[in-house]
């Protein structure tokens, strides 16, 4: 039985930023991969590379060297059509800073990506009902990002990237902005999420309890990689 | 601080590089105004003055009972005119002339009378024709003396003939007593003078009167001749031998200052006493005129409308640049919204950072307030040199001045108050924003409107009176209206959330219900929207005010002249100037008879006009009278009913040149006949035709008939005997009984040589009412045959009663009206208590007529200020000439379409008519005059300052836009939206409310224009213009102007929206914001 295609593949990902004296080498020489089902924690310090690798991956930026496969699509050789289509229908991101629309309430902020495919608006309310139902804020549908915590916040990111049923999940530091134990219990909502719709996950983090719940973890420091 | 704000404004260039651009517009608005009410007031008036006739500048002193030192009291006199007119040049005119005296009887023993003047600018005031001018002293026997062209001609006078006036007929002083004898020594004739001068003279230049009213009670009607002028200071240094003087100082105005014109006024005011002090001690009776003053006075009162205009736009463009610089303040406080959180968790204090918001506001302030003021001298150059400023004369470079400089300063002071604000505003409470926006909430736009109302109340109420300086309420009015529906219309913003909200739960997608959702929930919306709608508002209303007032000065000038084109009927040549006007015009004419009446014993209505009758020839009402009628009337139809008898145009009419004849009989008395008839024109006019009395001894006499002034009438081709009057008198009295009831049958035949018969045979006839009947049985009746017609009149004479009164026999070719009908002004109306149907007794001059109101109209033509009543000019001249009165009627002639109006008036000056006016000429004056036209500048800048702030907010708030989702956007792109769904979310967001801002705003413009602009609409006295202005709402310009907010805002946020998906989205995510 042969093994299943890598959901992720990176090789030879290079990306600078400026140029001259005050180039910023933000990954150099790159390579990894990750298996479908996989949790794979991207781990180092701060500016390590870590924010650009999710992006390069999730095709919101684009490397100056290198390829980039996800579910077998070179994400490298798409054109900005074909990269909407990937972060619509493969990839679900969960960003930094929860990066919840303000003016929408949880419902409405969960409900983009449905949007997004036109779903009928009784299916598009009904899947909102169960993905807040997961993430645990069904009572919370109708506050907006200011009325909740970090935590209630960071669970709506996290039914938002999964409303559209992601093959990969790709989180920035989720729990950058939480306490720990909140923290933790978002990291486990994402490993449960992770198991039970069979999604493959790759989540940047520096958080050592963070990385126990991984199934591995790639460490990135000064844009290279290692333990790939 | 200062180093703390330097390194901001260095990362915040942009955004503080649009606060200072709003601040600078927003100033600039306000010096531009401030210079519009300094400056510019200050050259309409300069240039006001300039276009002033001569004679609505000028002072007069006329002095009567000069005793026997005229030449002093004259010096006197001209001393105190020199003194009230200072410091202005002044140039004098003294005009004495002497009491009346006799001049040798004519070859038939007829009494003639003649006069002296000394006029000591005559070379000014007339053109000599032969001879030369008068030189020569006091003393000297012969006195040189010019004399009028007609003068000479009517006495036979040639160069070097002497002449003898006789002594003063009553003197008073010993100088009156001796006869003078004059050489002539040229003759000259009258020029039109500036100031309106022959009319000082006693026969106003005509040179003859058959007429001249002479005695204690004026009931005597001589012959007059003259002026027999003597050399300059002749007759005043004679000592003596003076009835009157008059003298006119005419100031020039030219390099008038303000200060200098203030000085006029007090000097004009001190006149009177000054005159009274100069000639006590002497018996010398002083009268003294000035029209400067009234003059100054109705152009301050233009000057107060056209002021109040600026105002109102400075109060609205204070207002626009405020809402800007508020929005302004709000975006960028929320900019700062996280430095300001750091600032305050590491400690600074609220003082601190309001110091520091002072601080850099008033840096800006400074900023904008330095350039401001050369920017509102450019924009105040490049204002009045649009055309029409420029034509009135207010064209030319400005200097700064304190108010421009205090305007800026205490608008800049202002503005930076309100970039203050946000930072005394406490944090706002956690939750929702509201997006009603804090007016709306605390209800104060209520209470705007509630001050709008009232203000429109007081406005619609107020009396039609003259403004003395800039109206407070024509002022704050518009602008209370315009702020209360700008604030008003957000209560509709509430609304569109909710059909936005309904919109976006209903969709099953994302790019409008997320461009519903940004509009429904961002309360910043609130502010470009208030923005929009009170920039929309007031550039709607500014045109549609425009509008309004231009097209009422246009009905203004229709209503006072009345017709197209219009001209005075000098006394000259009558029976031609039909014909010249004709030719001069190319247009239809019609005769004009405007007289002086009363109504029974209402000769003035409460409001203290004097009331006055217009007949025109009403079967072209159509096309001759202007002035706006009630909806779904016409001049044509309201005059219908006014020439009910018909037979204009009927009688005898002459085929050329012809010897007319008179033969009378009477089977008693020893009679004479003075025929008097009346003729019309080609174009309707009539003129009276006096002969040498005949006798009534069976014999054909022939006619030598002459026009009121004397002159022989020329028969020509084309006139129509329409009447006549035979007066018929006693030869030889002795021998009648008074009392005698004997009556004597007279008859009379008018023979008209190769006059053809118009109309019915049977003319009208009878004798006039009065007190004394002396005709009965009266007759008349015409007959054709090959040499002509004969008009044939009989009467029963009663011989005794030509004792008491003379007979006098008229007789008409139209029907004699039984009534005369006419139209009544409503105000006349009101005051007489008239109704359609009611009989008047109306006297016209001293001729009462019997009239019939045959309907109520706003105003007469050419009075629209005054109570008038409306006739048409044939019936009547039938009324009149019925009622035995024979003086000329026509006083002017008005045209109806004249081909090119501007040179029919040359035209008609050349031909003898000058004074032409024309309503074209009137309505440019209105509303293109010096005093006028700021009303256009002042419109230009309040649209391209609403455009500007309005485009300058929205500016602001669209790239306010990118700067604070510019991360959301990044997002929204990672989540899978494309770069096209979200500019065109960002676009319909933005567009949905610009366009209801718009909408919003146009409407509420249309509402301040409908209800406001007929009452800020004054005339040109600032009182309540006749007929009542109309709201006027110019489509094409309104639509190129709402549609050019449109695609202004459009221009401004395309690019915006292009620009924000364009941008790294990884470089967003990656500095999450910061």
């Amino acid at each position: 039985m042969t093994a299943p295609e890598p959901m992720v593949v990176v090789r030879g990902v290079d990306r600078t930023y400026g140029s001259g004296p005050a180039a910023v080498h933000a990954l150099r020489d790159v390579s990894f991969s990750v298996a479908p089902g996989e949790l794979v924690a991207l781990v180092g310090r701060s500016g390590s590379g870590k924010t650009t690798l999710l992006n390069v991956v999730g095709g919101l930026d684009r490397p100056d060297a290198g390829t980039v496969h996800v579910a077998g699509t070179e994400v490298t050789a798409l054109d900005e059509p074909g990269l909407v289509r990937l972060r619509r229908d493969v990839v679900g991101y969960v960003f930094q800073t929860f990066g919840l629309v303000p003016v929408l309430s949880a419902a409405e902020n969960v409900g983009v990506p449905l949007r997004l495919r036109g779903l009928p608006v009784a299916d598009r309310e009904h899947r909102v009902r169960l993905l807040l139902e997961l993430v645990g804020l069904a009572g919370h549908a109708g506050q907006r990002p200011g009325e909740m915590s970090g935590g209630q916040q960071q669970r709506v990111a996290i039914a938002r990237a999964l409303a559209g049923s992601p093959r990969l999940l790709i989180a920035d530091e989720p729990t950058g902005q939480l306490d720990s134990e909140t923290g933790l219990a978002v990291m486990a909502l994402i490993r449960a999420v992770v198991e039970a719709e069979g999604m493959t996950a790759v989540v940047s983090t520096h958080d050592p309890v963070m990385m126990a719940l991984a199934d591995r973890t790639i460490r990135v420091a000064d844009g290279r990689s290692a333990g790939a | 601080m200062l180093f703390f704000l330097a390194r901001r404004a260095r990362t915040q260039a942009g955004l503080l590089t649009a606060v200072l651009a709003v601040l600078l517009l927003g100033a600039t608005l306000l010096g531009t105004c401030a210079l519009l009410l300094t400056t510019g007031q200050d050259r309409a008036q300069h240039a006001a003055l300039q276009r002033t006739p001569a004679e609505r500048l000028s002072a007069e002193v006329r002095l009567t009972d000069l005793g026997d030192d005229p030449a002093g009291a004259t010096d006197a006199a001209a001393a105190v005119l020199r003194d009230a007119l200072a410091p202005l040049p002044t140039s004098t005119s003294t005009w004495a002339t002497s009491p009346v005296r006799d001049l040798p009887a004519d070859p038939a023993g007829t009494r003639r009378l003649g006069y002296l003047a000394d006029i000591d600018d005559l070379g000014t005031q007339a053109e000599l024709t032969g001879g030369r001018w008068p030189t020569g002293s006091t003393g000297r026997t012969p006195r040189e003396a010019v004399v009028p062209a007609t003068t000479a001609s009517r006495l036979g006078l040639a160069l070097g003939d002497q002449l003898t006036l006789g002594p003063d007929l009553e003197p008073t002083d010993p100088g009156d007593t001796a006869p003078v004898t004059v050489v002539v020594v040229g003759t000259f004739t009258p020029r039109s003078g500036p100031t309106g001068s022959w009319s000082r003279d006693l026969l106003g230049g005509t040179g003859f009167t058959p007429q001249y009213d002479y005695g204690v009670f004026s009931r005597i009607q001589l012959p007059a001749y003259g002026p027999f002028v003597l050399a300059p200071g002749s007759l005043l240094g004679a000592g003596g031998g003076v009835d009157r003087v008059s003298l006119v100082a005419a100031p020039d105005v030219t390099g008038a200052s303000p200060a200098d014109l203030t000085d006029v006024r007090a000097g004009i005011a001190a006149a009177r006493p000054a005159l009274r002090e100069a000639l006590a001690g002497s018996d010398t009776a002083s009268r003294f005129d000035a029209r400067l003053p009234g003059t100054l006075d109705t152009i301050a009162t233009q000057q107060a409308v056209t002021g109040s205009g600026v105002l109102v736009v400075a109060l609205v463009g204070l207002a626009l640049a405020g809402s800007a610089l508020g929005l302004a303040a709000r975006l960028s406080a929320g900019r700062r919204a996280g430095e300001l959180a750091l600032l305050t968790a590491r400690g600074a204090r609220r003082g601190r950072l309001v110091a520091q918001a002072v601080l850099e506001a008033t840096l800006l302030a400074l900023l904008a307030g330095a350039a401001a003021v050369p920017l509102s001298l450019l924009l105040f150059d490049a204002l009045v040199r649009l055309p029409r400023l420029a034509d009135a004369g207010l064209s030319g470079a400005a200097a700064v001045n304190p108010p421009l400089v205090l305007t800026v300063a205490a608008g800049v002071l202002v503005f930076s108050a309100v970039l203050v604000l946000p930072a005394l505003r406490p944090d706002p409470a956690p939750g929702r924003a509201s997006t009603r926006g804090a007016v709306v909430r605390s209800g104060a736009d209520l209470l705007l409107l509630a001050l709008a109302v009232l203000g429109w109340l007081q406005l619609h109420g107020r009396p039609g009176t003259a403004a003395t300086g800039a109206d407070p309420l024509l002022t704050t009015a518009p602008v209370l209206f315009l702020l209360a529906g700008a604030v008003l219309a957000l209560r509709a913003l509430p609304l569109l959330a909710r059909v936005a909200e309904r919109v976006a739960r209903r969709s099953r997608r994302l790019v409008v219900p997320l461009a519903a959702w940004e509009v429904a929930r961002r309360p910043q919306a609130t502010g470009v929207a208030f923005l929009l709608v009170l920039a929309t508002a007031a550039a709607t209303f500014g045109l549609a005010f425009t509008s309004t007032w231009r097209s009422s000065q246009a009905d203004q000038a229709d209503a006072l002249a009345g017709t197209a084109l219009s001209v005075a009927a000098p006394g000259a040549a009558p029976l031609t100037q039909g014909a010249a006007v004709v030719a001069a015009t190319g247009g239809t004419v019609s005769p004009v008879a405007v007289q002086p009446v009363s109504l029974g014993s209402v000769v003035r209505t409460g409001d203290g006009g004097s009331i006055s009758l217009l007949a025109v020839d009403t079967a072209q009402a159509a096309t001759l009278l202007r002035g706006r009628t009630p909806a779904g009337t016409s001049w044509a139809g309201l005059t219908a009913d006014l020439a009910p008898a018909g037979g204009a145009g009927d009688g005898l009419r002459l085929a050329g040149p012809a010897d007319l004849t008179v033969t009378g009989r009477s089977d008693r008395g020893v009679l004479t006949v003075r025929p008097t008839l009346l003729v019309t024109d080609a174009v309707g006019a009539q003129v009276p035709l006096t002969a040498t009395p005949v006798p009534l001894d069976g014999q054909p006499h022939g006619l030598t008939l002459a026009t009121d002034d004397g002159t022989a009438a020329a028969l020509t081709r084309g006139l129509t005997v329409v009447g006549a009057a035979f007066t018929l008198e006693l030869v030889d009295p002795d021998g009648i009984d008074a009392e005698s009831a004997a009556q004597a049958a007279v008859t009379l035949t008018l023979t008209v040589p190769g006059a053809a018969v118009v109309g019915r045979p049977g003319w009208s006839a009878g004798e006039p009412a009065g007190d004394v009947q002396v005709l009965t049985g009266t007759s008349a009746g015409v007959t054709a045959g090959p040499d002509g017609a004969v008009l044939s009149v009989g009467a029963d004479l009663t011989l005794g009663r030509l004792l008491l009164a003379d007979g006098q026999l008229v007789t008409t070719a139209a029907p004699a009206p039984a009534v005369l009908p006419v139209l009544v002004s409503a105000d006349l109306a009101e005051a007489a208590g008239a109704e359609p149907g009611d009989l008047l007794a109306v006297t016209v001059g001293t001729t009462p007529v019997r009239a019939e109101v045959t309907g109520v109209v706003p105003h007469v033509p050419s009075l629209p200020a005054a109570p008038g009543l409306l006739a048409d000019y044939p019936t009547l001249a039938a009324a009149l000439t019925a009622a035995g009165r024979t003086r000329p009627l026509t006083t002017g002639w008005w045209v109806a379409d004249p081909a090119d109006p501007a040179g029919a008036v040359s035209r008609l000056a050349a031909a003898g008519l000058p004074g032409a006016v024309t309503a074209e000429a009137l309505t440019g004056e209105l509303r293109d005059g010096p005093l006028r036209v700021g009303l256009l500048a002042t419109v230009a800048l309040l649209v391209g300052g609403a455009g500007a702030l309005a485009l300058a907010g929205t500016a602001l708030h669209v790239v306010a836009a990118l700067q604070e989702r510019s991360v959301e956007v990044a997002r929204l792109q990672g989540l899978g939206v494309s770069r096209r769904a979200l500019a065109g979310s960002l676009l319909l967001e933005h567009a949905t409310v610009t366009a209801v801002a718009v909408a919003l705003g146009g409407a509420v413009g249309a509402l301040a224009a409908w209800l406001l602009a007929p009452l800020m609409t004054v005339s040109a006295d600032g009182g309540r213009p006749v007929p009542d202005p109309l709201p006027r709402w110019p489509w094409p310009t309104e639509g190129l102007l709402l549609g050019g907010v449109l695609l202004g805002c459009a221009a401004v946020a395309v690019p915006v929206a292009a620009a924000l998906g364009r941008r790294a989205v990884a470089t967003h995510l990656r500095l999450g914001g910061s």
